[in-house]
């Protein structure tokens, strides 16, 4: 993991950018953290299994064994993007202790 | 439950000619009594939203039926074996001797050098222990082992000779870089008294024969340099002689074997010096021509130093042929048309598919279609069992984006035996320098992560969308029939991602422009590694990273030259043959986050390129597809004089709008910057360009392998589409164009 805090009330504006475009230019602020997310330890890390190419995915870790190495996270996805903000929010989770998406409902910031 | 992909196969050719048999290798890991096999020929290779959806059409073959499903064995690892006949059988006093470069000391018991009964589960082998110690195992007795353990990826000495004698055995170490304390000399000895009597023995280096059906097992992970094998127990003063590039003439008699790795660095030989002629047989391709014990940066290439190239690098997960059993053959029809075609594979899981090409009848040079179409096999292969699913901490953050995998990647997971891409380390960390098709090839199937071959089916769909005629040529093909047989088209197009190349290939493609031949470079970041495909053996090609390059590892210092055939490997830059002399651009940067769009430059009013442009009216070019959304994108190639591009070559559009997860390529980064990404970088680009050559052909390129990715979006009704269609029907007149200087307003 990159040494780099996340800081929710500094960040949340990050968090809502990403949240309007996951994948696209962003400012470096949100490299950063973006970095920072996706610097975890690949056992850690989940990742999508192409159920249907383009049309349906699977979060899946791999840190099973060897004779089972991908594990289901029990989420299906029919869109990309929404795959990208439900893990962005399950980290954002684990590095803040926050909910992300009740911060984003109630429109305020973290602080 | 997630997809469960059980059921894994491969062919024994990957381009087949009409009127030949392609034998088809099945095993099944489910316990299924039965799968079903049917042939298909394959219009497209990709079922993504957006694309062209997936086109398969049976063929009605006799392959196609049920067939009783059986798991066929699989073992990885390198090593040495001989032949019964050349070998003696039976052995009392002996020496061994060897300069060793272990890379996994500790990590599993590894031989040097076994002289093994699989029969009677007794002999000899001079290992390195589970702890990394060098030890004598007289069957199942270890009689001395060394106090110290080795060092990963230091030099030794090491020796073990055995009196029989006074039942002394000695084991000597000598580290060629010493440490105080912790790598030193040592000589430990030992008494054995069970070794009397041993027979019917069977010699191997780098592993021990293993217990019927393994063919080997302990495998050594490292380099071993002038391995010797005498008769009769010796001293240090021997050992030292015997240590020497040539045969001491004292002991020549008592030679069993003097092996000399440096000679014949091409083949699977490794070459006896003694007068017995012990020469052994190299399994599953460990990595030759690399430098020896003795390699101080004297000379950078084997050949013109082969006394500093003495060694083998062999791995335990190396993989040549995993060599099944052949389920089932086809042999093609005289009649049958040139295209992609696969075996579909179904035991009730994922179905497998498994991939082949039928290329125009040999020899045949009349009533060929305008256009071939070259499947870029060498770049299959280099990719081939790309495992997705093992990637490092870092690659998501690389990526810029989720790591995406499907049910052939949790597969392959599971399957190191399979073997590796050209884009992955053994397991000792070194890079993987050979690859074949001889094994299954997880991601050579349809709806592939491997992002290059769906490409290439949005080509294949597209000839068929419009009603081109068109044949498939491979690389291969290419490699052994030159320009005669690109000679039969008009156009040559290529698909998305033709980055491997040999010097054949490349000699034939730029020999077929000379001579009029139009070409259509669909992709980016092409002709960019040299490669080298086996002069003796099926289906393997070789690649060094050397020098510089965009690249998952780094060849070893000194380790630049194939050992396939003695050429300089790497980059074609680097040989003085840039990508750009012969499509008109070269890679410059890589992203994987996000595609973008072109955007019309002047010289697309050009009247030299008006028929590019015939019906798009659009200042933006391809601001949709398949490939992360836009034309340009993944790899992306740009037009650079200083690098070679012609100076009469047109730039027709540029892409636009990349984010800062397209890179410039490190080969023109001289010096690290901040600068690199996409936002920032002016060479961050794709250009699209044409040019003409000699003899009225012309070149085609649009510098992106996202483009073949967008051409089948709203069923190739589109720009991109468009302006392929166009510029194809162009070039199908043949050499119509004029070579120019000048600019056409």
């Amino acid at each position: 993991m990159i040494d780099l805090k996340i800081d929710p009330a500094r960040d949340f504006p990050l968090a809502q950018e990403f949240w309007a475009q996951p994948i696209g230019r962003h400012s470096p602020n949100l490299q950063r953290l973006m970095r920072v997310m996706r610097s975890e330890p690949a056992r850690e890390k989940p990742c999508l299994m192409v159920i249907e190419p383009g049309r349906k995915w699977e979060l899946v870790q791999v840190s099973g064994p060897p004779e089972n190495p991908v594990l289901s996270l029990g989420q299906t996805f029919t869109s990309y993007l929404d795959a990208e903000r439900a893990v962005f929010a399950m980290r954002w989770k684990k590095l803040t202790g926050t909910d992300l998406e009740s911060l984003l409902n109630e429109g305020q910031d973290a602080s | 439950m997630l997809p469960e992909l059980s059921i894994a196969g491969y062919a024994d050719k990957l381009s087949v000619a009409p009127g030949e048999t392609i034998e088809f290798k099945i095993s099944d890991y489910s316990g299924a009594e039965n799968y079903h096999a049917r042939l298909l020929r394959m219009h497209t290779l990709d079922d993504n939203k957006g694309g062209c959806g997936l086109i398969e059409e049976p063929v009605g073959s006799d392959v196609d039926g049920t067939y009783p499903a059986h798991l066929q064995r699989t073992e990885a690892g390198s090593f040495i074996r001989f032949d019964a006949a050349v070998t003696p059988r039976q052995i009392s006093s002996f020496t061994v001797q060897a300069y060793v470069m272990p890379t996994l000391p500790g990590q599993g018991r590894q031989t040097i050098l076994a002289y093994w009964s699989e029969s009677n589960e007794a002999g000899l082998s001079f290992d390195i222990s589970e702890r990394g110690h060098l030890q004598f195992v007289a069957g199942s007795d270890v009689v001395v082992e060394t106090a110290a353990p080795l060092l990963a990826r230091e030099w030794y000495f090491v020796s073990l000779s055995f009196d029989a004698e006074t039942s002394e055995a000695t084991i000597r170490k000598r580290p060629l870089r010493r440490y105080p304390r912790l790598n030193e000399d040592e000589v430990a000895r030992g008494t054995s008294d069970g070794i009397e009597g041993w027979k019917d023995l069977r010699l191997t280096l780098a592993a021990r024969q293993g217990h019927a059906p393994a063919r080997a097992t302990q495998y050594f992970n490292g380099k071993i340099d002038r391995l010797r094998l005498l008769r009769r127990a010796t001293g240090a003063a021997e050992q030292v002689l015997l240590a020497a590039r040539e045969i001491p003439k004292d002991l020549a008699g008592d030679l069993l074997g003097f092996w000399d790795f440096a000679l014949e660095q091409h083949s699977t030989r490794a070459v006896d010096l003694s007068a017995r002629q012990c020469h052994g047989t190299l399994v599953n391709l460990p990595t030759r021509a690399v430098t020896g014990f003795n390699w101080r940066g004297q000379e950078q290439d084997f050949k013109h130093g082969p006394e500093y190239y003495g060694a083998i690098h062999f791995h335990d997960d190396d993989q040549y042929d995993v060599g099944w059993q052949t389920s089932f053959a086809w042999t093609v029809p005289k009649e049958c048309p040139s295209g992609c075609y696969a075996v579909k594979i179904d035991n009730g899981g994922w179905p497998e598919y498994i991939v082949f090409f039928v290329r125009p009848p040999r020899g045949v040079t009349s009533d060929r279609p305008k256009v071939a179409f070259i499947a870029p096999v060498a770049h299959y292969l280099a990719y081939a069992n790309y495992r997705l699913a093992e990637r490092d901490n870092l690659s998501e953050a690389y990526r810029g984006r989720l790591w995406e995998i499907g049910p052939e990647d949790a597969f392959l997971a599971k399957h190191r035996e399979f073997g590796h891409s050209l884009y992955e380390l053994h397991s000792d960390g070194s890079g993987v320098a050979y690859s074949s098709h001889l094994r299954p090839i997880l991601n050579l199937r349809p709806n592939t992560r491997l992002a290059s071959l769906a490409g290439d089916g949005y080509v294949m769909g597209f000839f068929r969308k419009f009603g081109i005629e068109y044949d498939v040529i491979t690389d291969l093909d290419i490699h052994a029939d030159g320009v005669d047989l690109l000679d039969n088209y008009d156009v040559l197009v290529t698909g998305g991602h033709p980055e491997y190349i040999s010097t054949p290939m490349w000699d034939a493609l730029e020999a077929y422009q000379e001579r009029g031949g139009n070409l259509m470079y669909m992709g980016g970041n092409g002709f960019y590694w040299r490669i080298a495909w086996h002069q003796g053996l099926p289906g393997v090609i070789e690649v060094r990273r050397s020098e510089d390059g965009t690249r998952p590892w780094v060849s070893e210092p000194g380790e630049y030259y194939m050992s396939f055939n003695g050429e300089y490997g790497g980059m074609w830059r680097r040989v003085g043959r840039t990508p750009n002399t012969l499509v008109g651009v070269g890679f410059t940067a890589q992203g994987f986050d996000h595609s973008t769009h072109y955007v019309r430059k002047p010289d697309a009013d050009d009247r030299r390129a008006a028929f590019v442009f015939e019906g798009v009216s659009n200042d933006i070019i391809g601001d949709y597809g398949v490939g992360f959304g836009g034309a340009a994108g993944q790899e992306i190639d740009r037009f650079d004089i200083d690098l070679g591009s012609p100076p009469h070559g047109l730039i027709l559009a540029s892409s636009e709008g990349h984010t800062d997860h397209m890179l410039l390529a490190n080969e023109d980064m001289n010096a690290t910057h901040l600068m690199a990404g996409g936002v920032e970088n002016p060479l961050v680009r794709a250009d699209m360009t044409f040019f003409e050559t000699g003899h009225g052909g012309a070149v085609f390129s649009t510098g992106a392998i996202s483009w073949v990715a967008a051409m089948p979006w709203d069923d190739y009704d589109n720009d991109v589409a468009r302006i392929t269609l166009n510029v194809l029907k162009k070039f199908m007149d043949g050499p119509v164009f004029e070579r120019t200087d000048k600019r056409l307003p």
